[in-house]
């Protein structure tokens, strides 16, 4: 209802029917690639962890050890995104496609009318939000339990975590809004 | 460890440098953006060719009656099902003007043209896009894009993706039974859809 919503001020009903019909279509696609996408953004936070680890001296802080870690520190996204979604069931009035995708309470979304904002900053501005904080704080803990067994290091893993996966998610984000912006 | 310290330190300074230099291109290129937004608010003076060669300037659109102006691919089938819609509503016909534009080559707009039942008799009219000035000026990447000018002059309505006449009528309709839309706060409402929707990139 809410895609019908979306598309039936531009497009006729037989047109809409196309469009789910091409989309039911290539569905498969992409749930053949989540493994694939999950293990390399997993990768890519482990490449950073890595590297931070390694200018920081903590030189036994493996790329293995580091994977383990955003491998269970992702259990904050997976959480949050079933929070959405249940929000977006119960509580949201979702009649349009945009009603969903634009929702993002605790990103730098909230400060601009959605609406408005061209379609390329909408991602990059989505993706600045708390949770990222707080994912950060999950990879500390899990670096200081898998990496000490104890949460002594916390703090310092936590810094760890912020500086080199949130520079990581800077580069990530300007690349996005720049492939955005020539394609859009 | 010393290597790999080294190496360390130099993929930072490379993601450093590329973050700088990333931004600069997304100011750039979203200050362009914006520019281009601000210019099609009202209908730039642009000069097109017909299929039989004739000049067709802009100059002289949009001054009495709306004009709709689709940036098209021949082989964008996209493109070829906003042509079939726009060539069966007599009645967006009778509302506006018509232009469909594309860069192809004459003799494959020609045969578009004929395809699709496009001509000036009914209402529209295939342009050629010579050197590219209309894709320019209208920042356009994708086809199709549907521009939508009232008789002032003023852009009502852009659509990315494919467009049917009758959401296109009921653009011009709307408007024209509403003529306060006209302070110069009005003026596009860019109509931006996921391109599973349907577009093309520009081939």
């Amino acid at each position: 209802m809410s895609l019908n919503s979306s598309l039936g001020e531009q497009l006729t009903a037989e047109r809409i029917r196309d469009v789910l019909n091409l989309r039911a279509h290539y569905a498969w696609i992409g749930y053949a690639l989540t493994p694939l996408v999950l293990a390399v953004k997993i990768g890519y936070t482990a490449l950073c962890l890595a590297i931070g680890a390694l200018l920081a001296g903590y030189d036994d802080l493996t790329f293995k050890r580091t994977f383990k870690a955003a491998l269970v520190a992702e259990g904050v996204f997976v959480a949050a995104s079933a929070i959405r979604v249940g929000w977006g069931l119960w509580v949201l009035d979702v009649q349009t496609i945009e009603d969903f995708s634009t929702f993002a309470p605790i990103s730098a979304v909230a400060f601009f009318n959605a609406e408005a904002l061209p379609r390329w900053a909408l991602y990059p501005l989505q993706t600045l939000n708390a949770l990222e904080f707080i994912y950060c704080l999950a990879l500390g803990a899990a670096l200081s339990w898998l990496w000490k067994r104890s949460f002594k290091h916390f703090d310092d893993l936590s810094v760890l975590a912020l500086g080199s996966y949130g520079t990581g998610v800077i580069l990530w984000i300007v690349t996005v809004a720049f492939f955005l912006l020539q394609v859009s | 460890m010393p290597f790999k310290r080294t190496v360390s330190a130099v993929v930072v300074v490379l993601v450093l440098g590329a973050i700088a230099f990333l931004s600069i291109r997304i100011y750039q290129d979203a200050s362009a953006r914006h520019a281009t937004t601000e210019r099609i608010q009202t209908l730039p003076p642009i000069t097109l060719t017909a299929l039989d060669g004739t000049p067709v300037s802009t100059n002289h659109l949009a001054t009495t009656e709306p004009v709709v102006l689709v940036y098209f691919g021949t082989t964008c089938r996209f493109c070829q099902a906003e042509a079939h819609s726009l060539a069966a509503h007599d009645a967006l016909q009778d509302t506006a003007r018509i232009f469909m534009i594309s860069a192809e080559s004459r003799a494959a707009l020609e045969q578009f043209a004929a395809e699709y039942e496009l001509d000036p008799a009914s209402g529209i009219q295939v342009l050629r896009d010579r050197d590219g000035t209309f894709a320019e000026t209208f920042g356009i990447s994708r086809v199709p894009n549907t521009f939508i000018y009232g008789a002032n002059r003023r852009l009502l309505r852009h659509f990315q993706g494919e467009a049917s006449a009758e959401a296109i009528r009921h653009i011009l309709t709307e408007r024209s039974s509403s003529p306060t839309h006209t302070s110069s706060q009005d003026g596009c409402v860019a109509q931006q859809f996921p391109s599973s929707n349907g577009d093309c990139s520009i081939q």
